[in-house]
């Protein structure tokens, strides 16, 4: 046992510094040029584009428009109302509703009272915010509407004395009975806006969309609550707001007029495109990993000047005969959407997007390539048209890829 | 040569193990036995288990490049069958494959407008193991004939990389392989204190890969792997691609030769060996994905092993007669399919201890090899430290109820 321990003793620091030994791994400095991995470019520029219409939705749109700009025409907007439990105060008897202000709210220091629109009212549902064209209001009229004339216009500085923003306020307190009404099951408290002369006006408002309330359309009712506490009586005067749930500004596009050359991107046209790059299962070698993959187009700066986001997004079902004069009512191509879409700001000319995913994955033959729809981003100002070159020229279309293959 | 960092065959670096030192075929674990030469094992009295460890360190001194590892040389079990026969099971490395290249210069190409560094890196890991199912037959107290069942299996996994951009691009394989080789020893005794041994090796089933390519992908992560591990998802998504089917390679490795060793009884106690050796590899080695980085191999080696030892006594109770001793002195002249040679010459010592009347042994062994590359100007020095444990007890002998 002696002998045992003494060589247990012996070994132990011979293992110790074997198991603790520093398995170290210098790598060595080598001429790797036989390596079978190999960097190389593909570019593609006979891709082919072609415009189609589809009657514009503003309904995303940070702003509410009314009026005439750009040769666009938005001859009402559309401001609906929610439902609230602040409406049961007409019925309760300890709640007096003193008074009900509709409220908007411009950015516009120089809003004159007479440039402002009229207000109008329906206890009918008149629009859908996501789906409602100019195509539904062909034939629209006020004249089934309640007519709240203009607003008045109140100026809200800050307390540097610096504008802020403009208030446009309609009394609005005979509605009272309609929009309280019970015993209409199906009513909707729809607003609308328009111009009754027949000036060029043209005014922008904030939409639901810009903020979180604070400056959203809505409806302040001023009221009185009587309130019995013991043998006192305490009438607390205060008010209520109810935003909207939704508003739409209703575009006329006109007539359009297109080139061959260019392809245009406008939301307040309804201007799309469907662009075709010929990229298919063949065209990389097979293993290759695409690097980079930009597609490049390129503008006129003298039309467009301002930042513009562009969204492709590649096509998921069938082509079908695409007839750029007509305006379809609803976009007949869908697409895939995430992971695919991409978007980007245009600069100094160029929109460049990045399609790496989406040309990876052609190039696998995961996805079928059917083209991609170049569309504009719905927070664009609806009358920036963006127009990119899809000629001959040396700024027409194109891909550039850079791969990895083996 | 993995100072150079291409890998080596192990019994190409330094000891096979402890117990055996630098000599395979001649007696060293025992006066008469090598636990490296079956047609020896019928000499022993117990059955063994012995495991060896070893730390290596493969050095360049010109460009101070170190390579190190450690790990398992060789774990054996032996059992004699009554003096006349044996059989035993051994696992050990066969082929170190760790590889790790860089290039040597960055690179650049230019495209669209713009120009693009790169560097390209090369790293393998992985090796093949060897699995041996050994036997022995004594047929008089002059001849024996050993057999060794070799089975090689194992795999290896390598990245080939390209870093552009800010994250490398990285072309992932695994290779499978698997192979037969078969050894027959012969032992001859003709006289009292003069003993012949010979070994032939041949491949029932030379080396196969199974290749498997993994789709490139860029490694946007960094850990060379094909993962998705957020916030940052390898590219392409590892869902959306597919292996390339699995390539067979036949023919990797198909290992032929001899062996012939001599072991005299110098004194009692202390004898000289020698051992000398050819191996020739017949392996096609025509894959081209299999050749990088390197597209040369061994394709046949000579041997020279001399040794020197000492062994315990058997009965003695004195600590210097528990103790065994051998020294060597090994050559090896390796010259590859194209033209290029490698010659080795290497020492070795190794002292053993014997302990309690079963004949456990602890070995401690020291290996220091120089090669030279006649076409590399630098030397590469080779150190290996080894550490064995015999342990001896008697197996399937029913005992006595006590």
């Amino acid at each position: 046992m002696k002998m045992r321990i003494s060589i247990l003793r012996l070994l132990n620091p011979i293992l110790f510094s074997l198991f603790i030994y520093n398995c170290s791994e210098d790598p060595l400095v080598s001429n790797l040029d036989h390596s079978g991995l190999t960097i190389n470019t593909l570019t593609i520029d006979n891709i082919s584009a072609q415009n189609y219409s589809v009657a514009p939705n503003l309904g995303t749109n940070e702003s509410l428009y009314l009026g005439t700009k750009n040769g666009l025409n938005i001859p009402v907007s559309f401001i609906e109302i929610a439902n609230n439990a602040f409406w049961s105060y007409g019925f309760d008897s300890t709640i007096l509703i003193d008074s009900l202000h509709f409220i908007t709210y411009s950015k516009d220091s120089l809003l004159l009272q007479n440039s402002t629109p009229n207000l109008f009212f329906s206890p009918d549902s008149q629009f859908d915010e996501n789906t409602s064209t100019y195509l539904d209001f062909s034939t629209f009229s006020n004249l089934d509407w309640v007519d709240l004339d203009q607003p008045l216009l109140k100026t809200n500085n800050d307390t540097s004395g610096y504008y802020l923003y403009t208030e446009l306020i309609w009394g609005i307190d005979t509605l009272m009975e309609s929009l309280i009404d019970t015993s209409d099951s199906n009513l909707v408290r729809s607003f609308a806006l328009q111009f009754t002369n027949n000036d060029s006006n043209y005014i922008e408002l904030f939409s639901e969309e810009a903020t979180t309330g604070e400056k959203d359309p809505k409806i302040i009712m001023y009221y009185r609550k009587t309130i019995e506490s013991g043998d006192s009586t305490i009438i607390d005067t205060t008010s209520a707001t109810i935003y909207s749930n939704g508003d739409l500004s209703i575009i006329d596009p006109g007539e359009i007029t297109l080139s061959p050359d260019v392809i245009g991107l406008s939301n307040g046209k309804g201007l799309r495109s469907i662009i075709n790059i010929p990229l298919t299962e063949d065209s990389l070698p097979a293993g290759s990993v695409i690097r980079s993959a930009e597609l490049i187009l390129n503008y006129d700066t003298t039309i467009t000047n301002q930042t513009y986001n562009v969204v492709l997004d590649p096509i998921d079902n069938d082509s079908l005969a695409l007839d750029s004069n007509f305006v379809y009512e609803f976009d007949p191509y869908e697409a895939m959407g995430y992971p695919y879409r991409v978007s980007t700001d245009t600069e100094d000319g160029k929109c460049i997007l990045s399609v790496k995913e989406i040309m990876q994955n052609i190039s696998l033959g995961n996805v079928t390539n059917l083209g991609f729809k170049l569309i504009s981003n719905e927070k664009n100002d609806p009358f920036e048209t963006i127009w990119f070159d899809t000629g001959e020229s040396t700024t027409s279309a194109r891909l550039e890829i850079i791969y990895v293959t083996n | 040569m993995n100072a150079f960092g291409i890998g080596h065959f192990y019994h190409y670096q330094g000891l096979n193990n402890a117990m055996d030192g630098i000599t395979e075929l001649t007696p060293s674990f025992q006066s008469d036995v090598s636990l490296s030469n079956p047609s020896t094992w019928h000499n022993l009295k117990f059955a063994y288990l012995s495991l060896a460890y070893s730390g290596n360190e493969n050095s360049e001194k010109t460009s101070s490049l170190s390579n190190g590892y450690s790990s398992l040389s060789n774990a054996i079990w032996v059992v004699p069958i009554k003096s006349r026969s044996s059989i035993g099971f051994s696992l050990s490395p066969y082929l170190d494959q760790r590889i790790n290249l860089i290039d040597q210069d960055t690179l650049s190409f230019e495209a669209y407008d713009s120009t693009y560094a790169y560097a390209r890196s090369f790293d393998r890991s992985g090796g093949i193991l060897s699995f041996k199912v050994s036997t022995s037959y004594k047929f008089n107290d002059r001849l024996s004939l050993g057999i060794n069942y070799n089975v090689l299996f194992g795999s290896s996994r390598q990245n080939e990389s390209i870093s552009f951009g800010g994250n490398p691009v990285v072309q992932s394989s695994r290779i499978k392989y698997n192979g037969i080789t078969n050894d027959v020893y012969i032992g001859l005794s003709l006289l009292k204190d003069l003993r012949f041994y010979a070994k032939y090796t041949f491949s029932m089933k030379p080396l196969e890969a199974a290749i498997e390519k993994k789709h490139l992908f860029d490694d946007v992560n960094g850990n060379g792997y094909h993962d998705y591990i957020p916030p940052y998802y390898d590219f392409p998504f590892p869902d959306s691609i597919n292996a390339s089917p699995e390539l067979r390679v036949s023919n990797l490795h198909d290992p032929t030769g001899f062996k012939l060793g001599v072991h005299k009884f110098l004194m009692d106690r202390t004898a000289f060996s020698m051992e000398v050796g050819r191996m020739k590899d017949n392996a096609n080695n025509e894959n081209p994905f299999l050749q990088f980085p390197m597209p040369n191999w061994i394709n046949s080696t000579n041997s020279l092993k001399v040794s020197l030892l000492h062994y315990p006594g058997n009965f003695s109770l004195r600590f210097i007669d528990k103790l065994n001793f051998k020294g060597g002195v090994t050559y090896y002249e390796h010259l590859l399919k194209f033209d290029d040679e490698i010659t080795e010459l290497g020492f070795s010592i190794g002292v053993g201890f014997k302990f309690k009347p079963i004949g456990n042994q602890i070995d401690l062994s020291y290996y220091f090899g120089n090669r030279e590359y006649s076409n590399i100007s630098g030397k590469e020095f080779i150190q290996q430290i080894q550490i064995g444990i015999s342990l001896a007890d008697l197996w399937f002998v029913k005992r006595r109820q006590k």
